[in-house]
C-alpha cells in the first residue's frame, strides 16, 4: 500500500493547524480566568438581621481609601494578565477562521443516488431512464462547442461520475467495491495530509523545525510544568504560603510554656509571614506593626492609609490559617488570643482590655470609654441616651443613635441547654459516636433576663436522615448576614466557631475539627422586652447547633467533663464558654436474658447452648453494631488493651516537658 | 511515482544511532536528578531548624577543646567538672527536644495529611528526628570517654535535670508573666492593688 | 557559632571572653543554666552526680524549708501577712537553689505546698496578680485540685476577670462536683456577671 505525504502546497490547510494549536491552549487559559473571575466574595444584599452600616453610611474619614482597596481586590480578580491573553488569543483565532477557512470538500464520499439525482427508492427502470437522460446532457459529444475549456472539463468530470454512479447501481463488481471501500473504483490510495507547507518539513527548514520541536518539548515544556508545579506547591491547601505555614508551625512546635500569649504575640508572628513581607516593600516590620496599631486606635496614618488597609485585609486569611494550624496543636491559649486579634481586626479596636465590647461601636471616644466603669453592652443599653452618650464620649445625638442601634443589633447567644447525644439512643453508651447538641436563644444586648422555655419545646423528632447525618440540622436555618465591620476593607462573613476541650487538662479533644455555626435565625433581635419575656412559641425562636465529637465516647462508664467554646469571629462579648457534662451509662441489662442465663446455669454449667445465638464477639462487625445499639456484646480477651488505648485519647498524658511528674 | 520517492529516501542509519540516543538521554536525566537532589538537600539544611540553634553543643565543644588543649595556660583551662557540666547540659537539651518532638508527632502527621503544611517543614521534622538520634549517640560516645560506667548513670540524671530546669524556668518567669498579665487586663497596679 | 569561654573561679562558672556586646538571649539563658550545673557539680564531692534517690535528697535544705513553712503559717495565723509572705518566698527560693540533679518529684511536692500557702497569703494581702501567678503555676504543673481552682478563681474575681473566674470555678467543680466553696463562689461570680451586664435573673 502506497503511503505518501501530501503537503500543504496550496496554502489552504495550514490555518487549521494554527487554529487547532491556538484553541488547544486558549480553552484551559480561558476556563481558568473565568473561574477566578466569578469566585468573588460574598454578596452584600441586605439580609434579615444584618446591621446595615458600612464605611459609606457611617461616613468614615478613610472611606475613599477603603473603597479603593476593595475595588483593587475585586478588579485584580477580573482584569489581569490572563484577561489580556484570553482576549488576544480568541481575537487571533477569530481572524484566522474568518480569513482562511474554506469550505470543506468531502472528497471520497460517493453517493450514486445523489449524483444521478434520483430518490433512494428508484427502481431499475427509473435508474436506466435517468442515466439515458443525463448522458444526453453531459456526454462529451453532446455538449456545446462554444463553452470554455474549464466548463468542458467540469462536464467531463461530471459525466465520469454519472457513469460511475450508474455502474455502481447496476454492475456487480462496482457495487461490491462501493460496499467494501466506499468508492466504485476500488481501493483508493491512502493519503496523509500534512497541514503545513513542504518546505518546513523536507526542505532546508527541516533542521530548524527539529530544533524548534526539541526546544519546545525538551526545554519549554519542563520549564512551564515545573513553574506551574512550584506555584502549586507554594501554597498550602488553605491558600497560605508554605513558608508562612512553616513559620507558624515552628513557633507553635517549640512554644515556651512560661510565656503569656497575648493577641500582640500572634500579631508579631503573623507580620513575619511571606504575604506581609511581600506587601511591606521597604518598610520594616516594626513600621508595619505601628501602622496596624494605629488602625486599632482608629487613627489615620496619612499617606500610608492604603498600605495600612491592604496589610489589615491580608491579616484575616492569615489569621484563619493560623487558627487552623494551631487547632491541631490542641492548646487553647494561643487560639483564644488569635480570636481576640481577629475580632480586633474586624472592628478596628484594641484586642486587649476590659472595655472592648464598647470600643467596637462606631464613633466612640476610646479615652472616655476606658476611663469609666461601664464595660458591657448590656449595661450600656439600660442607661438613658444622655448617660450612654457620656459613657461612649459621643456628643452628637445622630451618631449616638447609630452607635446604640449597632449595639442593639449585635447577636448574643443565651444557652438554654447543652448535652451530648448518640443518634438513635436515649442515653450515651461506651464507644458510641456522639455529638453535642446546643439549644440556645439569639438575643440582643437590650433584652434582659430569659424567658421560661418548656423543656418539651426542645425535643425534636429524629428522622432517618437525622440518624444518618446528625449535623444536618445545622444547615437548615438561614445563613448569617455579613458582619458589621465598617472599618475593615472588605466584606466578611459572620460565624461562631465551636471547640470542645477536656476540663481535666484544658486541651482540645484529639482530632478537633472546625465546627462552624453559620446558619442562625436572627428574628429574636427585633423582639421587644415584653415579647421576649413571654417567650411564646412562635415569637421567640429557639436555635440548635450540633457539634460532632471527633473521638468516640470513652469505653468506661462514668461522668466526663468538657468545656465548649463558641468563638465569634467579628464581635466582642458574643462568645460562649460553658461546661458540658457527659454521663456514660452502662449498656442496660436485659432482665429476661439474665433470668434465662441463670435458669440455664442451673441445668448445665455451659451457658452457651447450641440453640442460643450467643452475643456477637466484640471485635466483629456484628459486635460493633450491637454495641452501638446498646445490646450485649461478648468482650474479647483483648479488652484490657483496647481500654488503655482509648483512655489515652481522652486523658492525654501531658508530655509537656516542664512538668513530667510521672504521677 | 510513490515507488521512486521511496527509493530516493532510503537513509543510512547506523546501528549505533538509537543506542547513542538512549545513552545521551539517560545521562542527561541522571545528571539532572543528581543536581536537583543536591540542590534540594542544600536548601533543606540551610533553612531554619525547628528548634533554633543548639548552643549547648557549641559550649560543650568549646570547653572540651580548651580542656584538652595542653598548650594553654593553667588559668585558661576549665576544670574537668565544667566540661562534665557542659556535657550534661547538652544531654538535657537533647532530651528536651526529643520529648517535644514526640509530643508533636501526631500533630505533624495530621497537619501534613490535611495539607495544612508544605513538604519542606514536614521533611524538616523528620530530619530533626534523625538529628536527635545522631546527637544522642554522640553524647553517649563522649560520655564513655570520661568513664566507662558513666553512661548508665548519666541519662537518669540528665532527665532529672531536664525537669528541674524546666520548673526553675517557670518559677523565674513569674515576674515577666505578671507584667504581661497586667498589660493584658489593663489592670493598673497603682490604682487598685497594694504594692 | 563561635563563642569563646573562659572559666571564672570566682563565680565557679563560665563567662564569655571578648565576645560581641549584644548576646542572643537564648545563649545567655544557656550560659546561666550551664553555670548553675557547673557550680553544683563543683559543690559535690562525687566525680559524677548519681541518679536521684530519696537518700540523697538534701536533708538540710528540707529542714530549712520546713522551718520556713511553719514560720510562715504561724505568721499568717497571727495576722502578720507581710511576714508570712516573706517566709514563703524565702522558702521557695531555697527550693529553687536545690541541686538540679536531685529528685524532681520531691522538689515538685515541696514547691506545691509552698505555692499554695503563698497564694493564700497573697489573696489575704490583696496582691491579686501575684496570687493569680502562683495559682496559675500550680494548675500549669497539673496540680489540678479543686482548691487550686478556687484560688485562681478568687484571684480572677478580684482582678475583675469575671468570665475567667467563672470558668475556673466550673472547672474546679468538674473535679469535685459537690464542693461547697466552689459552688458558693460560682454563684457569686454569676451574680457579678449579671450585674455587669445590667441583666437580672
Amino acid at each position: 500500500m502506497a503511503s505518501e505525504y501530501k503537503y500543504d502546497e496550496g496554502s489552504d490547510t495550514w490555518p487549521y493547524f494554527v487554529l487547532a494549536l491556538l484553541v488547544f491552549f486558549m480553552v484551559p487559559i480561558t476556563a481558568r480566568w473565568f473561574l477566578r473571575a466569578i469566585s468573588s466574595g460574598s454578596s452584600s444584599k441586605a439580609v434579615e438581621g444584618s446591621i446595615p452600616y458600612n464605611h459609606e453610611s457611617l461616613q468614615l474619614a478613610n472611606s475613599t481609601q477603603i473603597d479603593k482597596v476593595r475595588a483593587q481586590k475585586r478588579a485584580g480578580r477580573v482584569f489581569n494578565r490572563s484577561l489580556v491573553i484570553v482576549v488576544l488569543g480568541w481575537a487571533l483565532a477569530a481572524y484566522i477562521w474568518i480569513t482562511y477557512a474554506k469550505e470543506v470538500s468531502l472528497t471520497g464520499f460517493f453517493d450514486p443516488y445523489t449524483i444521478l439525482d434520483i430518490p433512494y427508492t428508484a427502481s431499475e427502470k427509473d435508474i436506466k431512464s435517468r442515466y439515458r437522460k443525463l448522458s444526453l446532457v453531459y456526454h462529451p459529444d453532446k455538449i456545446g462547442k462554444d463553452l470554455t475549456d474549464k466548463v468542458k472539463e467540469e462536464m467531463e468530470a461530471a459525466f465520469i461520475q454519472i457513469n460511475l454512479a450508474y455502474k455502481a447501481l447496476t454492475d456487480e463488481v462496482t457495487k461490491r467495491n462501493l460496499e467494501l471501500y466506499g468508492h466504485p473504483d476500488g481501493q483508493q490510495e491512502v493519503t496523509h495530509g500534512v497541514a503545513i507547507p513542504k518546505f518546513l518539513v523536507e526542505g532546508r527548514y527541516s533542521q530548524l523545525m527539529i530544533l524548534l520541536y526539541f526546544v519546545l518539548i525538551g526545554v519549554i515544556l519542563p520549564f512551564v510544568v515545573g513553574n506551574w508545579w512550584s506555584n502549586v506547591k507554594a501554597t498550602t491547601k488553605r491558600g497560605i504560603h508554605v513558608d508562612t505555614a512553616a513559620s507558624f508551625v515552628r513557633r507553635l512546635a517549640d512554644k515556651n510554656p512560661a510565656v503569656v500569649y497575648t493577641p500582640y504575640t500572634v500579631l508579631d508572628w503573623i507580620l513575619e509571614s511571606a504575604e506581609v513581607t511581600a506587601l511591606r516593600g521597604d518598610k520594616s516590620v516594626q513600621e508595619i506593626k505601628d501602622l496596624v496599631l494605629s488602625y486599632f486606635k482608629r487613627e489615620s496614618t496619612g499617606s500610608d492609609e492604603e498600605l495600612t488597609l491592604r496589610v489589615v485585609s491580608e491579616l484575616l486569611p492569615l489569621l484563619t490559617g493560623f487558627i487552623e494550624i494551631a487547632t491541631v496543636f490542641k492548646v487553647p491559649d494561643v487560639i483564644l488570643a488569635a480570636f481576640d486579634l481577629q475580632k480586633a481586626v474586624h472592628q478596628a479596636c484594641t484586642p486587649l482590655g476590659k472595655h472592648r465590647e464598647l470600643l467596637q461601636l462606631p464613633y466612640v471616644d476610646a479615652k472616655v470609654v476606658e476611663a469609666q466603669s461601664v464595660k458591657k453592652l448590656g449595661k450600656l443599653l439600660t442607661l438613658s441616651d444622655e448617660e450612654a452618650g457620656k459613657v461612649l464620649g459621643i456628643s452628637d445625638s445622630k451618631k449616638l443613635k447609630i452607635a446604640l442601634d449597632v449595639a442593639k443589633n449585635i447577636p448574643f447567644i443565651r444557652v438554654l441547654d447543652a448535652s451530648f447525644k448518640v443518634p438513635g439512643e436515649d442515653y450515651i453508651s461506651p464507644n458510641a459516636s456522639a455529638h453535642l447538641v446546643v439549644k440556645f436563644l439569639i438575643k440582643s444586648a437590650a433584652l434582659k433576663s430569659c424567658p421560661e422555655i418548656d423543656d418539651l419545646r426542645f425535643t425534636e423528632e429524629e428522622t432517618i436522615e437525622d440518624l444518618k447525618n446528625p449535623l444536618r440540622s445545622n444547615d437548615l436555618p438561614p445563613q448569617l448576614p455579613a458582619a458589621y465591620a465598617p472599618y475593615f476593607p472588605g466584606l466578611v462573613s459572620n460565624s461562631w466557631e465551636g471547640f470542645i476541650a477536656n476540663q481535666s487538662d484544658n486541651k482540645f479533644i484529639e482530632g478537633t475539627e472546625s465546627a462552624l455555626l453559620r446558619n442562625v435565625e436572627l428574628t429574636n433581635l427585633k423582639l421587644t422586652q415584653k415579647e421576649w419575656i413571654e417567650g411564646k412559641e412562635h415569637v421567640v425562636a429557639i436555635s440548635t447547633f450540633k457539634v460532632k465529637l471527633p473521638a468516640p465516647v470513652p469505653p468506661t462508664v462514668g461522668d466526663f467533663h468538657f468545656r465548649l467554646f463558641l468563638k465569634n469571629n467579628a464581635y466582642f462579648g458574643t462568645d460562649v464558654d460553658i461546661p458540658v457534662d457527659m454521663e456514660v451509662k452502662a449498656v442496660p441489662i436485659d432482665q429476661e436474658a439474665v433470668k434465662k442465663a441463670a435458669g440455664l446455669d442451673e441445668d448445665d454449667s455451659d451457658s452457651d447452648s447450641d440453640l442460643d445465638i450467643s452475643d456477637p464477639e466484640e471485635d466483629s462487625i456484628a459486635g460493633a453494631l450491637a454495641a452501638l445499639r446498646g445490646q450485649g456484646v461478648k468482650k474479647s480477651s483483648e479488652a484490657d488493651d483496647d481500654e488503655s488505648d482509648n483512655e489515652s485519647v481522652f486523658t492525654d498524658i501531658n508530655t509537656d516537658t516542664e512538668d513530667e511528674g510521672e504521677d | 511515482m510513490a515507488e521512486e520517492e521511496k527509493v530516493e529516501q532510503i537513509v543510512r542509519i547506523s546501528l549505533y544511532t538509537p543506542l547513542i540516543y538512549v545513552a545521551v538521554m539517560v545521562t542527561a536525566f541522571v545528571i539532572f536528578s543528581v543536581q536537583y537532589k543536591r540542590h534540594r538537600f542544600q536548601k533543606l539544611i540551610q533553612t531554619e531548624s525547628l528548634f533554633g540553634h543548639n548552643y549547648t553543643t557549641d559550649l560543650y565543644l568549646t570547653l572540651k577543646d580548651k580542656y584538652y588543649d595542653k598548650s594553654l595556660a593553667k588559668d585558661e583551662r576549665p576544670p574537668e567538672k565544667a566540661v562534665k557540666a557542659a556535657l550534661l547540659r547538652r544531654a538535657v537539651e537533647a532530651i528536651r527536644r526529643s520529648l517535644k518532638l514526640k509530643e508533636n508527632e501526631t500533630v505533624f502527621n495530621k497537619l501534613y495529611q490535611d495539607g495544612l503544611i508544605g513538604d519542606d517543614i514536614f521533611k524538616q521534622y523528620e530530619l530533626q528526628n534523625k538529628i536527635q538520634q545522631v546527637e544522642l549517640n554522640e553524647i553517649v560516645a563522649e560520655c564513655q570517654q570520661f568513664s566507662k560506667e558513666w553512661p548508665e548513670k548519666f541519662f537518669p540524671v540528665a532527665q532529672e535535670i531536664c525537669f528541674n530546669e524546666a520548673l526553675r524556668r517557670r518559677l523565674n518567669s513569674m515576674d515577666a508573666r505578671g507584667e504581661k498579665l497586667v498589660e493584658m487586663w489593663s489592670y493598673y497596679v497603682d490604682q487598685t492593688e497594694a504594692k | 557559632m563561635e563563642v569563646d569561654l573562659r572559666y571564672d573561679a570566682k563565680i565557679k562558672g563560665l563567662a564569655i571572653k571578648n565576645g560581641p556586646e549584644h548576646v542572643d538571649p537564648q545563649l545567655q539563658l544557656e550560659l546561666e543554666q550551664l553555670n548553675t550545673i557547673c557550680t553544683e557539680l563543683i559543690g559535690i564531692t562525687d566525680a559524677v552526680p548519681s541518679p536521684p534517690t530519696p537518700e540523697n535528697f538534701n536533708k538540710d535544705m528540707s529542714r530549712m524549708i520546713s522551718k520556713l513553712y511553719e514560720g510562715g503559717v504561724q505568721a499568717f495565723k497571727n495576722g502578720k501577712i507581710q511576714d508570712s509572705e516573706k517566709q514563703f518566698t524565702i522558702a521557695i527560693e531555697v527550693i529553687n537553689r536545690r541541686n538540679k540533679f536531685e529528685a524532681f518529684q520531691g522538689t515538685l511536692q515541696e514547691l506545691g505546698i509552698l505555692l499554695m500557702a503563698r497564694a493564700d497569703t497573697y489573696l489575704a494581702g490583696k496582691k491579686y496578680v501575684k496570687a493569680f501567678n502562683d495559682a496559675d503555676l500550680l494548675i500549669g504543673l497539673m496540680m489540678c485540685t479543686p482548691d487550686n481552682f478556687l484560688r485562681r478563681g478568687v484571684a480572677n474575681y478580684f482582678l475583675e476577670n469575671y468570665e475567667d473566674a467563672r470558668a475556673d470555678f466550673q472547672r474546679g467543680l468538674a473535679f469535685d462536683p459537690n464542693n461547697e466553696k466552689l459552688l458558693a463562689e460560682l454563684n457569686n461570680v454569676l451574680d457579678k456577671i449579671l450585674d455587669e451586664n445590667g441583666d437580672y435573673l
